[in-house]
């Protein structure tokens, strides 16, 4: 897996992911002479930053948090690069006067903690060898304000038994709408849903695998469903109704997402 | 980003610190989708407080400061003690020696010793449209609001990249577009002394990210300090209008806004809620820091009340030269007028835990900054009650 992030600091650096699910605040969290993580509250407590991919959502507290990059930095104790995923102005200051090759726009949650990461900030990539990427599209049908959900069969090759929108990997260079209405039709037996919104991409990590989902919400103007062999049964739900299913990985993000997304230009339906 | 010729050869050319400077700029305006960095004349820094730095950032300043020196006006923020009456403070050598060498980093690149976070009262204010890259958030709310010059709530590494480069990015604040109200707010109380910062502690959390439009907001340059540091402490606004009053208001609102109410209620609350202490042990007053006139209030509110606990008084050297015989006046009466340094940044818990203050950016940091309790009232009011 190759991903494409955005560049905050030049240079390349590789190390074992050490990952951090909750912001991280520098001064008073971390020693700024040994890298030891010293909040007790950080997820991280008690590990050592020198020489890792540190991965994390962003920064918090104090401004002064900077300096403690720069002082690891001087000290050759800095992490070998930083993948945050907002970079906020503690994280962008320290990096730059660190010197720290950053990368950003990346959840934390699409690395494993420890597995060795290469990232070339010039070229703003995140790389890991064994991982492969796979971009899928997820659709949420919606009428009279219930979204489809299904159950996909025993048949299928992954998450047999899991809640989803309509989804399908994207093949070939097919454009990723064209891929969401083939598997509508496919999937649901429905033709002429009308776009709504397009979600940002939502990433689902699964073992080896990392899925880039992009979401889509479509109006439909029937509850009428013809399912495939890839499911087994179909449900129209409240949105709220959505987290509690057992669902595909990142499917309540990915519907939120899909909501809140860029609305379609005027719909084609009539 | 879009670099001129010049730019492109500091990048290249220019000493580490210099490069490090223009680096720093240019990644926050890409983070931030800037186009191109803009010329200011006007820098001012934060981050020259030891208590607020500690020795992570001594070690940077004393890095960088190795190799640049200024390229603008650049003047800085107060430091954790009076420069010249520090003994009096209760402050151990070590930590006074701290302090110094960061004074030391900055004399040495040709900052102006101004040690105040009020910059805009000292020599001539920047006018209207000039663009700045001041930290200090009570500052740059004051810039941007009353004066209508344009500057971004920097920080001290991005404020002190400016000051050698003479340059920031062009986004936020620097842009018409980004300087329009989103919201009205209808102040339905009367306004006066501590209500002002009142009214900022409590505006701050409603705001929601939107820049606010007062029909009608009555009171003194003055009042705006105290609103607009207090305002600038609970929210990231760096900007207000005021019908009538504040340089931008006309082309301020554009379509319908939404209107939040502040109440006397409102005010109580948060005068409730930022009040965590009892019997004071000192009487504390600035955050920012006095001008001459109001250092001339004091001291008459002094000699008439004569209050028995200490009170410490924080100005800038500049106006306490202004205002020789109301410090005279004050420090008879058994006050202490300090300048270069500041209510949340000085040393406080060396003597005192409790501080009474009329100021809501004081109340807001004490806690955290000074491990103090706090007593958010009128300074008539604390006066009296401790005469």
């Amino acid at each position: 897996m190759r991903f494409q992030a955005k560049k905050l600091v030049g240079g390349r650096g590789q190390g074992p992911a050490m990952i951090s699910s909750e912001p991280i605040s520098f001064l008073g969290g971390i020693a700024p002479t040994t890298g030891e993580v010293i909040d007790a509250h950080s997820p991280l407590s008690g590990q050592n930053v020198s020489g890792q991919i540190l991965a994390f959502p962003g920064g918090k507290g104090s401004t002064v948090g900077s300096y403690v990059l720069y002082g690891l930095s001087r000290r050759g104790r800095a992490p070998a690069a930083i993948v945050v995923e907002r970079p906020d102005t503690i994280v962008t200051v320290g990096a730059v006067i660190g010197k720290i090759p950053a990368v950003y726009g990346m959840p934390p949650d699409v690395l494993r903690d420890r597995e060795w990461v290469e990232v070339d900030a010039d070229k703003a990539t995140v790389r890991v060898k064994d991982v492969t990427a796979y971009d899928v599209v997820t659709c949420f049908l919606r009428n009279r304000g219930r979204i489809l959900l299904l159950r996909r069969s025993t048949k299928v090759g992954t998450f047999k038994g899991d809640w989803a929108g309509v989804s399908g990997y994207v093949e070939g260079d097919e454009i990723f709408l064209e891929t969401a209405l083939k598997e509508i039709g496919e999937e649901a037996g429905i033709v002429d849903p009308a776009l709504v919104s397009t979600g940002e991409a939502v990433y689902a990590r699964d073992g080896n695998s990392l899925f880039i989902v992009h979401p889509y919400l479509f109006d439909v103007d029937t509850r009428d469903v013809r399912l495939d062999w890839e499911h087994a049964e179909y449900r129209w739900v409240k949105p709220g109704e959505i987290p509690a299913y057992k669902g595909v990985p990142k499917l309540a993000e990915a519907y939120r997402s899909a909501v809140n997304g860029a609305p379609a230009r005027r719909a084609r339906r009539a | 980003m879009y670099l001129t010729p010049e730019q492109e050869r500091l990048l290249e050319d220019g000493s580490p610190s210099e490069q490090t400077a223009l680096k720093l700029l240019i990644t926050l305006g890409e983070v931030h989708g800037a186009g191109r960095l803009i010329p200011v004349t006007w820098a001012h820094i934060s981050g020259a407080s030891y208590l607020t730095m500690g020795d992570t950032g001594l070690e940077f300043l004393e890095d960088f400061c190795r190799d640049v020196s200024v390229r603008v006006k650049t003047t800085v923020n107060p430091v954790s003690i009076d420069l010249e009456r520090w003994h009096e403070m209760g402050v151990p050598k070590q930590y006074a020696e701290k302090q110094m060498r960061i004074v030391e980093a900055y004399r040495r690149i040709g900052v102006e010793e101004t040690y105040s976070c009020t910059p805009y009262l000292i020599g001539p204010p920047p006018s209207r449209g000039e663009h700045l890259a001041w930290a200090e958030s009570s500052a740059v709310i004051y810039a941007n609001a009353v004066l209508g010059a344009r500057t971004n709530r920097e920080g001290g590494p991005s404020a002190l990249s400016s000051a050698v480069t003479g340059l920031t990015p062009e986004f936020g604040l620097h842009l018409d577009e980004n300087r329009k109200a989103g919201v009205r707010v209808s102040v339905e109380t009367k306004l006066s002394g501590m209500r002002y910062s009142l009214l900022g502690l409590a505006l701050g959390p409603k705001l929601d990210g939107d820049i606010p439009y007062f029909r009608k907001l009555p009171g003194s340059d003055e009042d705006l300090k105290w609103f607009g540091a207090a305002l600038a402490s609970t929210s990231d606004a760096s900007l207000f209008h005021i019908e009538r009053r504040t340089p931008e208001w006309r082309n301020a609102l554009e379509g319908r806004t939404k209107t939040i109410r502040v109440t006397d209620k409102d005010l109580k609350e948060v005068q409730r809620s930022f009040t965590t202490g009892k019997d004071a042990d000192v009487i504390g007053i600035g955050s920012p820091q006095l001008s001459a006139k109001e250092l001339e209030a004091i001291a008459i509110l002094m000699k008439k009340y004569r209050p028995k606990l200490p009170v410490w008084v924080f100005s800038s050297r500049h106006a306490k030269s202004q205002a020789g015989d109301a410090v005279k006046a004050i420090e008879n009466l058994g006050g202490r007028v300090w300048a270069d340094t500041c209510l949340e940044v000085s040393p406080l818990y060396y003597l005192f835990r409790t501080v009474a203050t009329p100021s809501g950016k004081g109340a807001y940091y004490l806690p955290s900054l000074c491990k103090q309790k706090v007593v958010l009232e009128e300074l008539a009011k604390l006066l009296r009650r401790n005469s």
